[in-house]
């Protein structure tokens, strides 16, 4: 190594000293949204407890740990609690800081709205000097960051535009930790570390990538097994261009922003994947909910409550995950089952059940209660034989004996429950003090709907309490329908509100994903068949309701029989039909048709012979349809198995009682008639008629074999996926055997015609 | 070829039916036998196939060629491998898949295939292509070399540079070939359904890979041919089509084959129908995975591959072997350069043998001891080189005569050729027959056959051709 080289590193070895010897941190302790509401009425999210902690002390705990030298606590709405709380911490606080040389600060800005606005603010007051990580208030983790601020500074010391390192962390797509909301898909030059393009969509079925990266390289990777830490390693670049745009609101803003002016400025982003960890934000209920079992099942070792961190509580910690503190008092009976955590001085009835919760400091729980995955906060009492499934309750809040609360239910602070009373699912009640809250700050207001989130509304409600209550909902979506075209994906204000119905990433992939790979193959060929099962059946079910409609306006209005068709070969592209399939929807609607008017008239067909004139009254009617369906064998062939799955199945089901009965009675005539209209070619029947039975079940249209179950019960798409029974199979064949026998007539008839006519040719 | 016992597991065909060849502007000769170093092209991929253990190729030549080809072939003493001929029409319509079904309405084909270009040159140990195809019972396996780099000139007229790189996304662990597209087809985002990233959470893509047209196939997509006449071509119709079918699931193909929606009258369906029925599984083979602890990816518990019965797999070629496909000028040239280096590869000097075999140049070429021709320079037979010439990186033909003081570097002259005194040579292709008198100049030019370049004229970056002659053609 030359000599000058030598001294450059010892120059740059310095410098990293001097960025290393104070890392300072920045703690955004307000997030700028409003997923908890309406817990966050009267805490920051900061310091909702979870298991039993301010959340906020994780993440301070885990800046410690990394070994950040100073914190600065970034907050807007209850600032005043945050400071109170850091003042009073004995390790943060003025009088602590007992082993540690971290400082903590907290700066306060009333008019800041988003995260932006906080960094503009640092930027102005001049508050970082080197590299600093980036967080938000609600972080929980336990990663080892040495190796990417390593890696942060190893490039920052060849490198000066690389202004950030966003940290993700190797998970699988389907991981529970990544939320739905937080779905990153990063496409990076994994030679260097950069990131080239981010995307965090989810809503859309097909994801983009600008091809424009593959010009100055040539290989990319596009990695969707990222989960966001929401850990950013920023350099002392990344205020001052926060300050420079005013759009970046968010660090995603900033990260966009910075890679489409890549080429401008020359700024890069990179990112560093940890390979083993746990990180989490409590970013929405469902978050909530998730991470506190995390932290209960000992995934974020070592915040573990029994091993006093962070907050220095000491439990006993008991198999299948049970912590329990000294003070407590357990009555005979009471069953702490798996995964609980319960506070100090907390008083559990006889025969009360716990599993999957945490229960706050002096609750106390009356007798044969079962609470289940729910979070209560302190002092709050419940009475005897209440139920509670996967719901919050905030400080301070009753609930009176024998009542329950369905799933999803959120009571606010002081919410009082009277007894045996019965809450929905996915309820938010507020008290008093919240709706004081609510009403009294309409400078809160403002800020809602400056960022688009001004959707909640109140509604009094009275659940048998001593006290005024207010429901507390989303605004259903018609308020803000003029953003809804654009919306094809999971509304996320929806999914974050239904928090205790597991995350739906399934909402964003899957249900069609089989259909999709075949997409390409259909946008042309509507009619398809290769369609994933259960789209074809959810399809050709509203494609049956269409044909119906528009069949009843060709016997009931007299429509023109030629616009029917066009209205059904339309439909039938919209709903990608097959035409086998449009062919037996068309017979079947056609013999549902008088079943339905004798309904509405209220008319009781007693005789096979009135049902017979009602179908070919109507049949006539329709004729044109039939002639431009039915107009080769095969379609024909199509109709008649259809035919003969509605007689077939026709016959035991009570609803169709009595039409079904005497139309399979009028079998043969029906037979006859749709061939002397021309309808059913004689071939065809012939055809039929000889084929093996078994061979027909095959045919039969699958969501009608199931209709006798209500038409939204699994058991009718259980059949999509063929395991119908070999016992359904048989008596469908047996079925099919007594319709052959009874048509016996008729086919043998035209048999002899047949013959007749060939006898004939042949003389001739 | 009753004499093997065993069905082999591979056959080897090569596709040398193909009109265009890169030189047709300037050589009638056909694309398989133009002169690479001292062998017709399609001595290489033979010669390749020889040494990865074939003995048996079938070689699809068109009938007007079939004559030429294999005088040619059985000229070249070094190919020890029983060539089977089959002649398809001289029809431009008639593509490589069609080839295929040829070779099947003949019943030539019985097991797996490995289908390879006439024009390839490569030196890759077919093993490790071979294992990419077994480890994963694919149904494709298709070779990928990277993209040679385009730094040295072109001789020619210029012409524009395009772009259409081949954009491949392959699953970086397994090289599963997830899909394939070119950048010309892409405007300016390249989309990627959403259930594909989840399955394959990473995607790697790559623009610097080609495709060097090696693939190997099962046997059934054969079947998937003949049931759709519709597929001309093996590379751009059935390859396509493959990587894009793949991601299927087998829950619809069951669904499908049970006739539960019975193929309607549209073909087409029949046909995706079909793809699917046909690359059904053995039965066993579907319950041994079902039984083992195997799967190729995780994360999730879905099925190994994700019950896709079919399955594309890359075989990214390591950045040092060589893997060339003629198939233009530059590439063209590109070989002739790395000539002497290829045939010291393929010819691994066996014990006992002195590299005497690979001699540059040819005992019966007279070349003027006060000649200079360097280590990567090849000589033809009963060429005359005279006093005072220099050749540098170059591979000159048959019969050639080359007058003192010529001066030849990174050029390809080809038989019958006849160089004047004094000439300078640079980075040129001339072409049999051409005559190029005292004096004259070339650089990066290309010399039609049987072009007569006068004296001390002075030509660069231009394609001299005797426009009659091709017009007459």
């Amino acid at each position: 190594m030359s000599a000058q080289a030598k001294k450059k590193t010892g120059r740059e070895g310095k410098e990293a000293f001097k960025a290393e010897d104070v890392l300072q941190a920045v703690i955004i302790a307000d997030s700028f949204n409003e997923r908890f509401k309406p817990l966050t009425l009267q805490q920051p999210r900061a310091l909702l407890p979870l298991a039993n902690c301010p959340a906020i002390a994780y993440t301070l705990e885990f800046l410690a740990d990394v070994g950040v030298h100073e914190i600065l606590i970034f907050c807007r709405v209850h600032a005043d609690k945050i400071r109170a709380y850091i003042d009073a911490h004995p390790k943060w606080g003025k009088k602590g800081r007992r082993h540690r040389s971290v400082v903590v600060q907290v700066i306060v800005s009333e008019d800041c709205y988003s995260m932006g606005d906080a960094l503009r603010e640092i930027d102005a007051k001049n508050l970082i000097r080197g590299d600093f990580i980036l967080v938000q208030g609600d972080l929980v983790a336990n990663v080892d960051l040495q190796p990417a601020l390593a890696a942060h500074r190893g490039r920052r010391s060849t490198d000066k535009n690389s202004v950030m390192t966003v940290v993700v962390r190797h998970v699988a797509p389907r991981h529970p930790a990544r939320c739905l909301e937080d779905q990153i898909i990063l496409t990076v030059d994994s030679t260097n570390q950069r990131v080239l393009h981010f995307q965090k969509d989810v809503s859309h079925k097909r994801t983009r990538f600008p091809v424009n990266v593959l010009e100055e390289r040539d290989a990319v990777e596009i990695r969707n097994d990222l989960l966001d830490c929401h850990i950013s390693i920023c350099s002392t670049l990344v205020p001052p261009l926060f300050s420079d745009n005013f759009d970046y609101l968010t660090r995603d803003d900033f990260v966009r922003g910075i890679l489409i002016n890549e080429e401008i400025l020359g700024n890069t982003i990179h990112y560093h994947v940890l390979e083993s960890g746990y990180t989490a934000r409590i970013s929405n209920l469902h978050m909530y909910d998730l991470v506190s079992r995390d932290i209960i099942s000992r995934w974020v070792f070592p915040f573990c409550p029994d091993l006093g961190f962070p907050d220095g509580s000491a439990y006993n910690y008991k198999r299948h995950h049970v912590y329990v503190p000294r003070r407590v008092v357990l009555a005979r009976g009471a069953e702490l089952e798996e995964n609980v955590l319960l506070g100090r001085d907390c008083v559990i009835g006889n025969n009360t059940k716990i599993r999957n919760s945490v229960i706050g400091d002096n609750c106390k729980i009356g007798d044969n209660c079962v609470i289940d995955g729910s979070y209560l906060w302190d002092n709050c009492e419940i009475g005897s034989k209440v139920r509670i499934e996967s719901g919050v309750l905030a400080s301070g809040c009753r609930v009176g004996d024998e009542s329950q609360l369905e799933r999803g239910c959120v009571l606010s602070y002081n919410v009082h429950i009277g007894s045996g009373q019965q809450l929905r699912g996915g309820v938010r009640l507020i008290g008093e003090e919240d709706n004081q809250i609510l009403v009294e700050k309409p400078e809160d207001q403002d800020m809602d709907t400056e960022t688009g989130l001004d959707n909640f509304e109140t509604l009094p409600e009275d659940y048998g309490s001593d006290q005024k209550l207010w429901s507390f909902q989303l605004k259903p979506d018609g308020d803000n329908d003029e953003d809804e075209s654009e919306k094809t994906g999971p509304d996320f204000n929806q999914v974050s509100w239904n928090w205790w119905i597991p995350p739906a990433l399934e909402l964003a992939y899957s249900p069609e994903e089989e259909s999709d790979s075949d997409e390409e193959e259909c946008e042309d060929f509507t009619d398809a068949p290769a369609l994933g099962v259960h789209h074809a059946v959810g399809n050709a079910w509203q494609f049956y309701l269409e044909i119906f409609d528009s069949l009843m306006g060709v016997t009931n209005e007299d429509v023109n029989p030629e616009n029917a068709v066009l209205e059904i070969n339309s439909s039938k592209h919209a709903y990608g039909i097959s035409m086998s399939d449009v062919n037996k929807l068309v017979l079947r609607a056609v013999l549902e048709i008088p079943e339905l008017r004798g309904k509405t008239s209220k008319k009781e067909f007693s005789s096979s012979n009135e049902v017979h004139n009602e179908v070919t009254n109507i049949v006539k009617k329709v004729l044109p349809v039939f002639r431009n369906y039915y107009r080769n064998a095969e379609s024909q062939l199509d109709a008649l198995f259809s035919l003969e799955d509605c007689l077939v199945n026709y016959i035991d089901m009570t609803k169709h009682q009595p039409y079904g009965a005497h139309l399979a009675d009028s079998a043969m005539k029906l037979f006859h008639f749709l061939y002397e209209q021309d309808i059913l070619g004689e071939e065809v029947i012939l055809k039929w008629y000889r084929q093996a039975s078994n061979k027909h079940v095959e045919q039969f249209l699958p969501f009608f074999l199931h209709e006798s179950s209500s038409p939204t019960s699994p058991s009718r798409r259980r059949h999509q996926s063929g395991d119908l029974t070999d016992e359904d199979v048989q008596s469908l064949i047996k079925k099919i055997d007594a319709l052959k026998k009874k048509v016996e007539k008729f086919v043998v008839w035209l048999m002899e015609a047949e013959e007749e006519d060939d006898s004939d040719q042949n003389e001739e | 070829m009753m004499a093997f016992d065993k069905v082999e597991e591979l056959q080897a065909v090569v596709l040398a039916a193909g009109a265009s060849s890169p030189l047709e502007e300037l050589i009638s000769t056909p694309k398989s036998l133009l002169s690479v170093g001292r062998y017709p092209l399609i001595y290489y991929p033979l010669k390749w196939l020889q040494n990865n253990g074939f003995r048996r190729v079938l070689l699809v030549v068109s009938e007007s060629t079939h004559q030429e080809i294999s005088v040619a072939v059985s000229a070249t003493s070094e190919i020890d491998i029983e060539i089977d001929y089959v002649t398809v029409p001289d029809d431009d319509d008639f593509g490589t898949a069609d080839s295929i079904r040829t070779l099947h309405n003949k019943q030539k084909l019985h097991s797996d295939l490995l289908i390879i270009p006439c024009d390839i040159i490569c030196d890759l140990n077919l093993q490790d292509v071979a294992n990419v195809f077994r480890i994963h019972d694919a149904s494709l396996a298709a070779v990928y070399h990277k993209t040679m780099s385009n730094e040295n000139v072109i001789p020619g007229t210029k012409t524009k540079k395009q772009h259409d790189r081949e954009i491949i996304g392959l699953e970086p662990v397994s090289n599963r070939l997830i899909l394939s597209t070119s950048e010309a087809d892409i405007d300016e985002y390249l989309e990627i359904r959403r259930y594909l990233l989840t399955r394959y959470p990473r995607i790697s893509l790559r623009a610097s890979l080609e495709d060097c047209h090696i693939y190997l196939l099962k046997k059934w997509v054969l079947d998937y041919l003949l049931a759709d006449p519709n597929i001309g071509t093996v590379r751009s119709e059935l390859i396509p089509k493959l990587i894009k079918k793949q991601h299927q699931s087998r829950s619809i193909d069951f669904e499908l084959s049970n006739g539960r929606f019975a193929p309607s009258e549209q073909g087409h369906h029949a046909d995706t129908d079909h793809l699917n029925r046909i690359a059904a599984e053995d039965n066993l083979d579907v319950l041994a995975r079902e039984m083992s602890f195997f799967t190729d990816h995780n994360g999730d518990m879905e099925d190994p591959y994700f019950g896709n019965s079919i399955r594309c797999f890359a075989y990214v070629a390591p950045d040092e072997s060589t893997c060339l496909r003629v198939k233009s000028v530059a590439s063209f040239c590109e070989v002739n350069r790395q000539a002497s280096k290829i045939l010291q590869q393929l010819h691994p000097a066996k014990p006992g043998e002195t590299k005497q075999t690979l001699s540059q140049i040819y005992t019966s070429a007279n070349v003027h001891g006060k000649a200079l021709v360097g280590q990567d320079s090849l000589i033809g037979e009963m060429t005359k080189i005279g006093e005072k010439v220099s050749v540098k990186r170059s591979v000159i033909g048959r019969n050639c005569t080359i007058g003192e003081r010529s001066k030849i570097t990174m050029s390809v002259i080809m038989d019958d050729v006849v160089i004047g005194e004094g000439c300078h040579i640079q980075g040129s292709i001339i072409c049999s027959q051409a005559h190029i008198k005292l004096n004259a100049e070339l650089k990066d030019c290309l010399v039609g056959q049987g072009y007569e370049v006068s004296e001390g004229s002075k030509f660069a970056n231009d394609t001299l051709t005797d426009e009659d002659r091709l017009i007459e053609i």
